[in-house]
C-alpha cells in the first residue's frame, strides 16, 4: 500500500540536547521498600551471616566456651582428616544419604504415577501416604523403636511368615542403618509423591494423546514424554532429599543414638555431639564448615549435571 | 443436524455399553493399581494402628500376647495417667504451640513484608539483597547450631521463649514463597489503589495480603510443622522442664534407661500425634497442596 | 472540574528518552485524546500526569497548582485501567467506595456517592458481586464506577476499550463519551486506535517518539495534517503518498514521481516549482472516472457493503482508492482517477511538514 512511499518521506527528527539539570525521580518509594526489607536483612545478618562468620572465626580456635578460645590456626582441619570417627560419620552420613535418595525417590515417582489417573478413592490413598510427612518426627521414632522390639515388634509380622524372628534392629551394627532408613523412606515417600503427582499432573493430556497416536506405547509414553517433563521436578526432589537427608538429625537422636558402635553416627549428630557432649566448640565447627562446604559443591554439581538441556 | 444428531446417540449408546461393562467386569489393569495401593497404606497404617493398640495393653502383654491383641479390659486410662505422672505433657504441649505459633506469625509477618518489597519496589541493593537472602537456604542449620547457640547464650536468652522462637522468626524459604506469590500481582493494582489514596503499607495489607491467602496458608502449614518437629534447637537452648517442647519431651522420654514402659510410650506418642492428626484429618487438602506448591512454579 | 497545564515534560528511563519536551493546555472540562502508536509515550504521560510515574523535568499544573511533587492521591484524579484492576477480594460496592474510605467520608456520604455512580452505569443490580463474578464490559463499568465516585478533578483512562471485543467497545465508546458530556469533567484518554480518538475527542494529541507531532480537533486534523505521520495515522485506509518533484508540462503545475508518473496540483502552487516533496491524497478523496488524473491498474478489489476499496497502481506506485459508488471492474482492468487538487496535501519531503 502506502507504507513504502510512507517511509521514504519519514521525519527526520533532531534529537533534543540533554538538559544539564535532572531532578531525581520519585515514587519508587525506596524508603517504604527498605523499611519493609529493613527487619528481614537485620534478622539475616544478626542470626546467619555473622553465625556463618563466627563459624569459621570458631573451627580456627579450641575453645570449649568456659576460657576464652584460642587461635590454633589448621589444626583442627588437619586433626579432621585423620579422625577415624570423623571419617566413620562423613561415610554413614554419604550412606546414609545415598540409599535413602536411590529408595525412596523411585517409589515416590511409582505412588505418584499410580495415582496420576482418575480411580477411585484417590484422595484416600493419597492423604494415608502422605500422613507421616505431616507426623512429629519424634513421636514416630517413639513407635517404630517399639516397632523394632526383638521379641513382640511389629515387624514379626513382616518376618515371622519367612521363619526370621528376634531380630536386634537397633542393637545390631548391621541391621541400625536399614532400620533407620526404612522409617525414613516410610515418613518421606509420601511427602515426594505429593512433589512429584503435581509434576505429573503439570504435563498436558494433548503430550499424550499426540504420542499415542503416533504409536507409541506406555513404556515408550513414559521414557519419552514423562521423564523428560519431569525433570525439573526430579532435580528439584534430588537437592531438597540431599539437603534433607544430610542433615537428619531428630530421627537418629530418638531412633539409635548414633549407635550401635557409631553405625548410625551421621555428622550432624556427630557434630552436636563433639560440641555439646565434649564441648569442643572449634572442633565441631571445623566438622561443620567442611560438610558445608562439601554440600555446596555438591549442589552445584547436581545443577550443572541435571540441568544442560532447557 | 438429523445425521449427527443419531449419530451421538450412536456413541452414547456404544460409550454406555462399554462402561456397563467395565463395572461388572474392571479391567485387570484397575486391580493391580488398587492392590499396590492398598498395600502401600497397609504399610503406612499398620505402625499407627499398632500403636493405637499398644496404649490399651500391659508391659507384659507385648511379649506374650499376639501383635494385635486387644485386652478384655483396655489399660489406656492408666497408661494415660502413667504418662502425666511422668512427664509434664500439658506445658511440653503449650511450649510447642506457643513457639510454633509465634514464629508462624512472625514469619509470615516478615516474610510477606520483606517479600513484597523484593517483587514490587525497585530499590537500591534490591539485588543483593534477594541473592543473599537466597544464598542462605543452602547453610545447613549445623554449621550455625554453635555461634547461634553462643550468639542466644551472650544475649541471654537461654532457657526461654525469646531463645525459641527469634533465631526462627523468619526464613529466606517463607520470603522466597510470599515474594514469588506476589509477582504475579498486576502493578495497576497497586495503582489504583495508591491513586485511591492507599498508603504502601495499606496497599500491602489492605489489598496485596487478602489476594494471597491460599499462599500464606501454605506459608503457615509448611513453617508450623517444621517447628513442632524440631529438636535440636530446642535441645541445645533449654535445660529446665520449663521450656521443653513436645518433641524434646518426648526424646527425653523415652531416654529413660530403666526398663522402658512400652505402652506408656506408645501412649505419649498417641497423645502427641493426636492433635496433628485431627488437624490433618480436616485440612489434609490445604496440606497436600502445601507441599505440592513448594515444588516448582516453572 | 479543572485545567491541565503541561510544560516542557520530559521523561527519560536512565539513557532513554520516553518522553521529550510536551507542551499541552488542557482547558477545563475537555476531552482530549492521546493517540499515538505503541511505545511513543502516551502511557507514560499519563501517568506522570496521575502521579504514579516521577518527573525528569518540566511542569503539571493541575487548576494552577503545580503537582509534581504531590504524590497521586492528593492530586484529586481518578484513572481507568487497561485490565481494569479492581480490587479482587473487594466487591463492586468495595471497589467503589474504597477511595472515599480512606478519605474518610462518612458512611451515608459514600453510600450516596456509590448510589449516584451505580445509577448513571446501571451496575445497582452487581453491587454485591465480586470482580470475578462479572462479564468484561461489566468490569470495565465497575472500574468506571470507582473513578466517578470520587468526583476527581480529572479522569484519566489508559486504553481502558481494548480488552473488550469490536461490538462491546463501540458501545462502551459512546457511554464514555456521553458520560463526559453529563458530568463534564476534564478527561484524559489514551488509545492507540484512531477512530476511538475521532469519534470521542474534543481535541486530539497525535504523539510520537515522545514529543507531540499535532494537537487540534478531529477534523482538523484530518482535513489539515501538520506532517507526513499525522497525514498517515489519522484516517483509515490511510493517506495515498507520492513523494516527487514540482514542474511545470503543458498540462500545468504536476509533481513527477520517481517512478515517472505525473500529479496535477492547483495553479497558485507555483513557489514549489523545483522542490522536492511528497504529496498526499486520502483514498475516500480520488474520484473513479474521468478528469485530470492518472490512469490505474487495479490489483485488488474489496467490497464492504457501503464502499468498495480499490488496491491498485498508478504506475509502480501502489494506491489506495474508496469509492461509494459499486464497482464492476475486475483486478487486471484499467481506471481513470482523478485527484481534485482542493483536496491534495503537500509535504516537503525533507522535513515532513505540510507547505
Ligand atoms: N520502566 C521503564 N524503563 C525503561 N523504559 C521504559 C519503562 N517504561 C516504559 N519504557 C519505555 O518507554 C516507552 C514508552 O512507553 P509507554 O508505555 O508510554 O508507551 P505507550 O505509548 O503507552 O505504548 P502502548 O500503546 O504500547 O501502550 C517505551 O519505549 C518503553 O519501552
Ligand atoms: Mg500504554
Amino acid at each position: 500500500m502506502t507504507e513504502p512511499m510512507s517511509g521514504a518521506a519519514s521525519l527526520q527528527r533532531p534529537s533534543l540536547p540533554m538538559k544539564g539539570r535532572r531532578k531525581k525521580q520519585t515514587y519508587h518509594y525506596p524508603g517504604t521498600a527498605w523499611l519493609m526489607v529493613a527487619p528481614a536483612v537485620l534478622f539475616f545478618c544478626v542470626f546467619v551471616f555473622y553465625p556463618v562468620a563466627n563459624a569459621i572465626y570458631v573451627s580456627f580456635t579450641s575453645w570449649d566456651l568456659v576460657s576464652p578460645p584460642k587461635f590454633v590456626g589448621l589444626r583442627n582441619y588437619i586433626r579432621l582428616f585423620s579422625d577415624k570417627s570423623f571419617l566413620n560419620s562423613a561415610l554413614v552420613t554419604i550412606y546414609y544419604t545415598l540409599i535413602l535418595i536411590a529408595l525412596e525417590l523411585p517409589l515416590a515417582l511409582g505412588l505418584a504415577i499410580l495415582l496420576d489417573r482418575k480411580i477411585k478413592a484417590r484422595g484416600l490413598y493419597q492423604a494415608i501416604i502422605f500422613a507421616p510427612a505431616v507426623l512429629t518426627m519424634v513421636a514416630v521414632a517413639m513407635i517404630w523403636r517399639v516397632v523394632y522390639t526383638p521379641v513382640g515388634g511389629l515387624y514379626l509380622m513382616f518376618t515371622e511368615p519367612f521363619g526370621i524372628a528376634g531380630l536386634q534392629w537397633l542393637n545390631d551394627k548391621d541391621l541400625a542403618m536399614p532400620a533407620v532408613l526404612i522409617v525414613s523412606v516410610w515418613k518421606n515417600v509420601g511427602y515426594y509423591m505429593v512433589i512429584f503427582l503435581a509434576g505429573l499432573q503439570a504435563i498436558p493430556t494433548s503430550y499424550y494423546e499426540a504420542a499415542r497416536m503416533d504409536g507409541a506405547g506406555s513404556w515408550k509414553l513414559f521414557r519419552h514424554i514423562t521423564l523428560p517433563l519431569l525433570k525439573p521436578f526430579i532435580l528439584f526432589v534430588t537437592v531438597v532429599s540431599i539437603i534433607r537427608a544430610s542433615q537428619a538429625f531428630s530421627l537418629f537422636y530418638s531412633l539409635t543414638n548414633g549407635g550401635p558402635a557409631s553405625a548410625t553416627k551421621v555428622l550432624p549428630y556427630m557434630i552436636y555431639e563433639v560440641a555439646f557432649g565434649f564441648n569442643r566448640m572449634g572442633y565441631a565447627s571445623a566438622m561443620a564448615v567442611v560438610m558445608f562446604g562439601v554440600l555446596l559443591v555438591l549442589t552445584a554439581i547436581q545443577f550443572r549435571v541435571l540441568r544442560p538441556q532447557s | 443436524m438429523t445425521i449427527t444428531a443419531s449419530e451421538n446417540q450412536a456413541t452414547a449408546v456404544r460409550r454406555n455399553a462399554k462402561s456397563r461393562r467395565r463395572k461388572l467386569k474392571p479391567d485387570p489393569q484397575g486391580i493391580l493399581i488398587h492392590a499396590l495401593l492398598i498395600f502401600a497404606s497397609a504399610i503406612i497404617v499398620s505402625p499407627l494402628l499398632w500403636m493405637v493398640v499398644t496404649t490399651m495393653k500391659e508391659q507384659q502383654d507385648i511379649f506374650t500376647k499376639p501383635l494385635w491383641y486387644i485386652p478384655p479390659q483396655p489399660r489406656l486410662f492408666e497408661n494415660i495417667q502413667h504418662v502425666f505422672n511422668k512427664i509434664d505433657f500439658i506445658r511440653y504441649f503449650l511450649n510447642s504451640l506457643i513457639v510454633s505459633t509465634s514464629i508462624t506469625v512472625l514469619d509470615l509477618f516478615f516474610s510477606s513484608m520483606c517479600g513484597f518489597a523484593l517483587a514490587k519496589y525497585r530499590f537500591p541493593g534490591r539485588d543483593i539483597v534477594f541473592g543473599s537472602i537466597i544464598a542462605t537456604m543452602m547453610i545447613p542449620f549445623i554449621v550455625i547450631l554453635v555461634p547461634q547457640y553462643i550468639l542466644v547464650r551472650d544475649l541471654g536468652w537461654l532457657d526461654s521463649y525469646a531463645g525459641l522462637i527469634i533465631p526462627a522468626a523468619i526464613s529466606s524459604f517463607g520470603i522466597f514463597m510470599m515474594r514469588q506469590a506476589f509477582l504475579g500481582t498486576p502493578d495497576e493494582l497497586l495503582e489504583a489503589a495508591r491513586i485511591d489514596g492507599a498508603s504502601e503499607w495499606r496497599i500491602l495489607f489492605q489489598i496485596v495480603l487478602p489476594m494471597h491467602v491460599p499462599s500464606l496458608i501454605s506459608l503457615a502449614i509448611l513453617r508450623f510443622l517444621g517447628e513442632w518437629d524440631s529438636l535440636l534447637w530446642p535441645l541445645v537452648v533449654t535445660n529446665g522442664e520449663n521450656m521443653r517442647t513436645m518433641s524434646l519431651g518426648l526424646a527425653l522420654l523415652q531416654d529413660d534407661r530403666y526398663g522402658t514402659d512400652i505402652p506408656m510410650l506408645m501412649t505419649a506418642a498417641t497423645l502427641a500425634l493426636f492433635p496433628i492428626v485431627v488437624v490433618y484429618a480436616f485440612l489434609q487438602r490445604y496440606f497436600i497442596k502445601s507441599v505440592a506448591g513448594s515444588g516448582l512454579k516453572q | 472540574m479543572a485545567r491541565v497545564e503541561i510544560s516542557q515534560l520530559e521523561k527519560s528511563y536512565d539513557d532513554v528518552d520516553v518522553v521529550r519536551g510536551i507542551d499541552i493546555d488542557i482547558p477545563d472540562g475537555e476531552f482530549v485524546v492521546l493517540v499515538g502508536p505503541s511505545g511513543c509515550g502516551k502511557s507514560t504521560l499519563l501517568r506522570m500526569i496521575a502521579g504514579l510515574e516521577g518527573i525528569t523535568d518540566g511542569e503539571i499544573r493541575i487548576d494552577d497548582t503545580v503537582v509534581n511533587d504531590i504524590a497521586a492521591k492528593d492530586r484529586d484524579i481518578a484513572m481507568v485501567f487497561q485490565n481494569y484492576a479492581l480490587y479482587p477480594h473487594m466487591t463492586v460496592a468495595e471497589n467503589m467506595s474504597f477511595a472515599l474510605k480512606l478519605k474518610g467520608e462518612p458512611k451515608p456520604r459514600i453510600d450516596d456517592a456509590v448510589k449516584r455512580a451505580s445509577a448513571i452505569l446501571g451496575l445497582d443490580a452487581l453491587l454485591q458481586r465480586l470482580p470475578k463474578q462479572l462479564s468484561g464490559g461489566q468490569r470495565q463499568r465497575v472500574a468506571m464506577g470507582r473513578a466517578i465516585v470520587r468526583d476527581p478533578k480529572v479522569f484519566l483512562f489508559d486504553e481502558p476499550l481494548s480488552n473488550l471485543d469490536a461490538k462491546l467497545r463501540v458501545q462502551m465508546r459512546s457511554e464514555i463519551k456521553e458520560l463526559h458530556q453529563r458530568l463534564k469533567t476534564t478527561t484524559i484518554y489514551v488509545t492507540h486506535d484512531q477512530i476511538e480518538a475521532m469519534t470521542m475527542a474534543d481535541r486530539i494529541v497525535v504523539m510520537q517518539g515522545g514529543v507531540v507531532e499535532q494537537m487540534g480537533a478531529p477534523l482538523e486534523l484530518y482535513d489539515k495534517p501538520a506532517n507526513v505521520f499525522v497525514a498517515t495515522f489519522i484516517g483509515s485506509p490511510s493517506m495515498n503518498l507520492y513523494p516527487g518533484t514540482v514542474e511545470t508540462s503543458e498540462d500545468g503545475l504536476v509533481v513527477r514521481t520517481e517512478e515517472g508518473a505525473t500529479m496535477p496540483l492547483p495553479p497558485d502552487r507555483k513557489d514549489l516549482v523545483g522542490s522536492r516533496i511528497v504529496y498526499g491524497i486520502r483514498p475516500e478523496d480520488i474520484v473513479v472516472g474521468s478528469g485530470p488524473g492518472a490512469i490505474a491498474r487495479i490489483s485488488t478489489v474489496e467490497p464492504t457493503g457501503a464502499e468498495t476499496l480499490l488496491l491498485c497502481k498508478v504506475g509502480k506506485v501502489s494506491t489506495v482508492v474508496v469509492s461509494r459508488e459499486r464497482v464492476t471492474l475486475g483486478p487486471g482492468s484499467d481506471i481513470a482517477l482523478t485527484f481534485p487538487t482542493e483536496r491534495l496535501h503537500l509535504f516537503d519531503q525533507a522535513t515532513g511538514r505540510r507547505l
